[in-house]
């Protein structure tokens, strides 16, 4: 089974660049791809939104929603969270209410930022998921944007949280090496360019059954991100653990 | 099927970067790639631009059925012009790195280049990127990106050249492409985003734009994969796999 885990919504401003798309669209060229569930987050309707309005987080989640009342079989959803909103506690339990098996952090609040941490331990005590994005930009990160070693000092203190670092940290070598020792903290090897050796690099620092695979379609494509796993020097066991075993188990208890 | 975009020899931050002659030849083969306009990464540390070029087509002539040569030029080294009066010749196209190794396209001493490649029909390539700076590890790797807009001036003051620009992001190729230039081509290995290429060529590139890999830096499997999408038809698949190399560059 193929799982990708890290894929949002089209949006409006995007259509210049990869065609006017209906959302459905993302599960039919999934499916093309051989993949067999995808795990979709909405960072905003008309563009990616940093800090995103309590109504426009709203507006998001629910097409996130009506997506997977449309596939109810092949979409995971995950929540957008912005933890400076008065209301985040209610939304995010509206997206769990509603069948969402996590939440998405995206730049709205560093990891290691207290802001933060009533919302994972909100995540805890639903028994949810938490993707966090993390980047380690050598021209410098966003201001809130978290970096590995945030995401570390948040898999630290929580470890009873099932935290995914996205992207690798965004710079497999310290980023990969900031989370090794936190058995909690599972990274996706989403996005970027399909560079030969991250895959190889995260498995040799975190063991093959803390890495996922995620795409961060449509701004990455399915296939191009799919070929980093599958043309990676590792060992067809590690591959298939990669590819959805790891996340299926993360979601393979009583929880969902 | 023709890769416009491939590199040779040692990357000394990464050893998987790695890759000989041989090798890649065997790679290409493997993968229905009939031949491949390969550059010698040397050049991107050499200081000697003459040493490094003279020992990478020495290297790649026995792979000729293969491995069409690109002259790596570093105007900044003190050998770049007799590098280039030497193999000039032999070279199937000339590439610059300017991001890398930090100078202005519109730089004066740049101009016979530019001339003489519009008389001899040969391309400039010019590198937009091979690794990701933004994220490497390799710190040491500094490289500043090159606008869009710069480069289409470049090939509005030099109508005559085929400028290839090898490696840009989405957003970069699409800009460069809506200029609606004829003589700017984009290769593909850096181009991502579902719907993204068949975007560009409902728009009307297909015509513009050429197959490359990227390797050894990025899996040739990742280009592959984007020019087996069954959304592209035939024909524009066959113009971005070969027909264009054909058609302009003789290749």
């Amino acid at each position: 089974m193929i799982v990708d885990a890290h894929v949002h919504l089209y949006t409006a401003d995007s259509c210049c660049m990869f065609g006017n798309h209906e959302q459905e669209e993302l599960v039919l060229r999934a499916r093309e791809n051989g993949i067999d569930r995808i795990v979709v987050s909405s960072l905003g309707q008309e563009t990616y939104l940093p800090y995103p309005s309590v109504d426009e987080i709203y507006e998001a989640n629910s097409d996130v929603l009506a997506l997977m009342k449309r596939f109810p079989e092949y979409v995971y959803g995950l929540g957008y969270i912005n933890p400076r909103n008065a209301n985040w506690r209610e939304e995010l339990l509206r997206c769990i209410g509603e069948g969402m098996i996590g939440i998405k952090l995206w730049i709205s609040a560093r990891a290691s930022d207290p802001l933060v941490f009533p919302v994972v331990e909100e995540c805890i005590s639903s028994r949810v998921i938490v993707l966090q994005h993390s980047s380690l930009n050598n021209r410098g990160n966003l201001q809130d944007e978290s970096t590995p070693f945030d995401v570390a000092c948040l898999g630290r203190r929580y470890s009873e949280a099932d935290i995914i670092m996205a992207h690798a940290g965004g710079n497999q070598q310290a980023g990969l090496k900031a989370i090794a020792d936190l058995p909690n903290v599972y990274t996706d090897v989403s996005g970027g360019y399909p560079e030969r050796g991250i895959v190889e690099k995260a498995v040799s620092l975190l063991g093959a059954k803390r890495i996922i695979f995620g795409s961060d379609a449509p701004g990455r494509s399915y296939a191009v991100q799919l070929a980093k796993v599958s043309s990676s020097q590792i060992g067809t066991r590690d591959k298939k653990l990669i590819l959805g075993d790891n996340f299926m188990e993360l979601l393979n208890d009583d929880r969902f | 099927m023709i890769d416009f975009d491939l590199y040779v020899g040692k990357w000394p931050f990464n050893p998987l970067m790695d890759c000989e002659p041989a090798q890649l030849c065997e790679l290409l083969k493997r993968n229905g790639i009939h031949k491949g306009l390969v550059t010698p990464l040397s050049c991107l540390q050499a200081s000697d631009c003459l040493e490094a070029n003279t020992a990478f087509f020495d290297q790649v002539k026995p792979f000729s059925d293969y491995l069409l040569p690109v002259l790596a030029l570093n105007p900044l080294s003190t050998t770049w012009e007799e590098a280039c009066s030497r193999f000039w010749n032999n070279s199937y196209g000339i590439k610059l790195f300017p991001g890398w190794h930090d100078y202005f396209l519109d730089d004066p001493k740049l101009t016979e280049l530019y001339q003489t490649a519009a008389d001899s029909k040969k391309p400039i390539i010019i590198s937009m990127r091979f690794i990701d700076m933004r994220n490497s590890s390799m710190s040491i790797c500094k490289a500043v990106d090159i606008e869009p807009e710069a480069l289409i001036n470049l090939a509005a003051n030099y109508p005559g050249v085929n400028f290839i620009f090898s490696s840009p992001s989405l957003w970069e190729a699409y800009t460069l492409l809506a200029a609606g230039k004829r003589n700017i081509f984009v290769t593909i290995s850096s181009l991502e985003g579902e719907g993204a290429l068949e975007n560009l060529c409902a728009l009307g590139y297909g015509k513009n734009m050429l197959w490359g890999s990227n390797y050894p830096f990025y899996y040739i499997e990742a280009t592959l994969a984007k020019t087996r999408n069954k959304k592209l038809d035939k024909h524009t698949r066959e113009l971005i796999a070969f027909g264009n190399a054909n058609r302009l560059f003789g290749i």
